[in-house]
């Protein structure tokens, strides 16, 4: 078991929209650890994609992922490389 | 052709809507408007005994919405990327944590109705995102409320049958659509979309270019400007929209709409002809299908068979995997429907992982491939669970007495695998003539040519296999080593890249040393610059989508074969892609002048 955490900037220009919050959503279902996504304000468990979306991520904006499980490095990993796409998933 | 046609002139009492083009066409016909009403919801408290009645209560209205939607999402093919994406979200919300466990909380804190509970979830869902500045992020609470809406639905028992027992064809006017409203809709009842919402981007727009049908979004009041009934002219290339429209107005626009047709009209009569060069060589024109109720367009577009059936939907479409007797029936209706023409079933094509995290009933736990393009895929998968491809082989030989089946087998690397699945298959006929089950005893069992090491040793396994089909998607990836998903290298992504051709005239010839045909089934096969190359390279068949196929066959039938050969003589000689696109610049406006006479752009692009 590991928390392990992640900083890293929204690069799509159109911020995590629906697309990019489905996939993410995706990404941590198949995986084991829980995730947390954190924005400036507020935090959202990453399994819903409607907290997701509310956090309104928008381009540029830097967030913190938090994956608590056994597969925490190799979710954080899918996270970073979705989240360095300036392209739609 | 714009130029010719001489739009009404404007009159003052005239009632023109200008709006968006969402999808071009024109259409004149009569309107049906679908409004949709807010909910009204009431509270009503529940005794102590019947929480438990209405938390389940509210758990099957859900269960039914997914099962509706996972429905719905079978009814799109997959060209369709984006309208899939936008229901997969419709999928994710509907079993959203935030919904789902906070309406039973409710539920079960308040001892409420689950009506209540739920508007009232929406509500602070509503809250959440009216504080949200980002536009494009804000405007997707129409999605939840959508996805919402269709809970309240089910609560309520309604069944919102959107134009279901419409008999005439109608142009559809409402706020907003849905790819799931638009799916319902009959679409052979639909002339076209009007909108108040939305933009070129817009669920109505995306749809309803993917159906063809024209679309004009953002017309402020359109709902409440036009009644059922009105007749109105739907002008998708320059955004208008006229209301009570002259019948002096309606014929110029008949004409002008005429005009655009000439090309369509002149492709549609290309569907009942045979597919074969003006000097008399045959090439099979073949469809690549996903699901059965493509097999309309199927029909509709002249395919001469199927050239790949991917069987990957059945084992997806529900929670549970499928039984051997329902995929019988999905392929024995597939045989009867195209026999005699051949029908090409590709055995399941999926990467272990993404298997194991979608078919539920899987016992296999895949720790996250590496790199999944080169790992427990395709074939590879299929073998390592063997019960699974035994039963699809099983239900694949005994539809085989209902048509012409092909088995196609994806992703072979090595004669091992070929083997293996020939030997399981004669331990099922046995079975089969064991039980007294009837099959083709010679259905014909071939492999795709995605591997480059497939294509090294195509000669030793056309020995074995009773036909290739090369899936040039693949092919490019594995030999060129491009993902074209990366953005990174996508752009070294080259179907006509000589090192590729080269490996499919190898794949031709090793198949035709040995007698077997040879077909092709990725997206070249269906792209009128690049088909003409395959051409060349000898293949006997392509497949493609469907829509795809009299476009290719008129280009077929305005081919001679001798220029054909030439245009693979050259392609092989080229040193890179650039080199191959700059030859078909000059090769095809020559041979088709029709074709590429002044878009020679198509080539190079």
């Amino acid at each position: 078991m590991s928390v392990e955490s992640l900083e890293c900037r929204v690069n799509n220009p159109k911020g995590i929209h629906c697309r990019v919050a489905t996939r993410i959503a995706e990404i941590v279902s198949s995986h084991d650890s829980q995730v947390q996504i954190a924005g400036s304000e507020k935090s959202a468990d990453c399994t819903s994609i409607l907290d997701i979306l509310s956090l309104a991520l928008t381009r540029n904006s830097r967030v913190v992922f938090t994956a608590d499980g056994r597969d925490a490095a190799v979710v954080l990993d899918a996270l970073q490389s979705l989240l360095a796409k300036t392209e739609d998933p | 052709m714009s130029t010719n046609l001489h739009r009404p002139s404007s009159d003052p009492d005239q009632q023109i809507l200008y709006g968006l083009v969402g999808s071009p066409g024109i259409v004149i016909g009569q309107v049906v408007v679908i409004s949709r009403h807010p909910e009204q919801t009431q509270r009503h408290t529940l005794p102590n005994d019947q929480v438990a009645a209405e938390l389940l209560r509210f758990q099957e209205a859900v269960a039914r919405v997914e099962n509706e939607l996972i429905a719905l999402r079978s009814q799109f093919s997959t060209d369709l990327a984006e309208a899939l994406s936008i229901l997969d979200s419709h999928l994710l919300m509907v079993r959203d944590t935030v919904i789902l466990d906070g309406t039973l909380t409710l539920i079960k804190q308040k001892r409420i109705n689950a009506e209540w509970a739920l508007s009232r979830i929406l509500a602070e869902i509503r809250d959440k995102f009216e504080h949200i500045r980002d536009p494009y992020i804000k405007d997707r609470f129409s999605d939840i409320q959508y996805v919402v809406s269709r809970i309240f639905n089910q609560l309520s028992g309604r069944q919102e049958d959107l134009l279901g027992a419409l008999d005439e064809p109608v142009i559809v006017v409402s706020d907003d659509f849905s790819p799931e409203d638009t799916i319902r809709m009959p679409a052979k009842n639909i002339l076209g979309f009007l909108t108040e919402k939305g933009g070129i981007t817009s669920h109505t727009s995306i749809v309803a270019r993917s159906l063809d049908l024209p679309a004009v979004v953002g017309l402020e009041k359109v709902t409440s400007r036009c009644v059922t009934g009105d007749t109105v002219i739907l002008d998708g290339f320059s955004g208008r929209v006229y209301l009570s429209p002259t019948l002096d107005q309606q014929t110029q626009y008949l004409e002008y709409k005429r005009q655009h047709r000439v090309f369509s009209d002149e492709l549609a009569g290309y569907i009942h002809r045979t597919s074969e060069t003006v000097d008399g060589l045959q090439v099979r024109l073949s469809a690549n299908i996903e699901v059965l109720e493509e097999l309309k367009t199927v029909q509709k577009y002249g395919a001469e068979g199927i050239g790949l059936f991917r069987s990957e939907f059945d084992f997806f479409q529900y929670k549970d995997p499928p039984d051997e007797q329902q995929l019988y029936k999905h392929y024995s209706e597939v045989l009867v429907r195209l026999a005699p023409a051949p029908v090409t079933i590709r055995t399941l094509d999926v990467g272990g992982d993404k298997f194991a995290s979608r078919l539920t009933g899987s016992d296999l736990h895949f720790e996250c491939e590496r790199n999944p393009a080169l790992g427990l895929r395709s074939i590879r998968f299929s073998l390592k669970k063997p019960d699974l491809l035994k039963m699809q082989l099983r239900a694949m030989l005994r539809a085989s007495v209902h048509g012409r089946l092909r088995i196609l087998l994806p992703m072979i690397s090595s004669f091992d695998e070929l083997r293996k699945v020939r030997k399981m298959l004669s331990n099922i006929m046995e079975d089969l003539d064991a039980a007294g089950i009837a099959f083709e005893q010679n259905v014909e069992v071939g492999i795709m040519i995605e591997v480059p090491s497939a294509v090294v040793m195509a000669d030793t396994l056309a020995a074995e296999a009773d036909f290739f089909s090369i899936g040039t998607n693949d092919l490019i990836q594995y030999s060129l080593a491009i993902d074209r998903a990366n953005e990174y290298v996508a752009h070294m992504y080259e179907p006509l890249h000589p090192a590729v051709l080269r490996l499919i005239k190898q794949t031709v010839d090793a198949g035709h040393n040995q007698g077997i045909e040879v077909a092709i089934c990725g997206e070249m096969a269906g792209d009128v610059v690049t088909a003409p190359v395959l051409l060349g390279l000898g293949v006997d068949e392509l497949s493609m989508r469907p829509s795809a196929i009299p476009h290719v066959k008129r280009l077929l039938r305005h081919s001679c074969s001798r220029q054909l050969q030439e245009i693979g003589r050259q392609v092989l000689k080229c040193a890179d892609g650039v080199d191959v696109r700059n030859l078909l610049t000059r090769y095809l406006p020559t041979y088709y002048p029709e074709e590429f006479g002044n878009q020679c752009r198509n080539v190079t692009s």
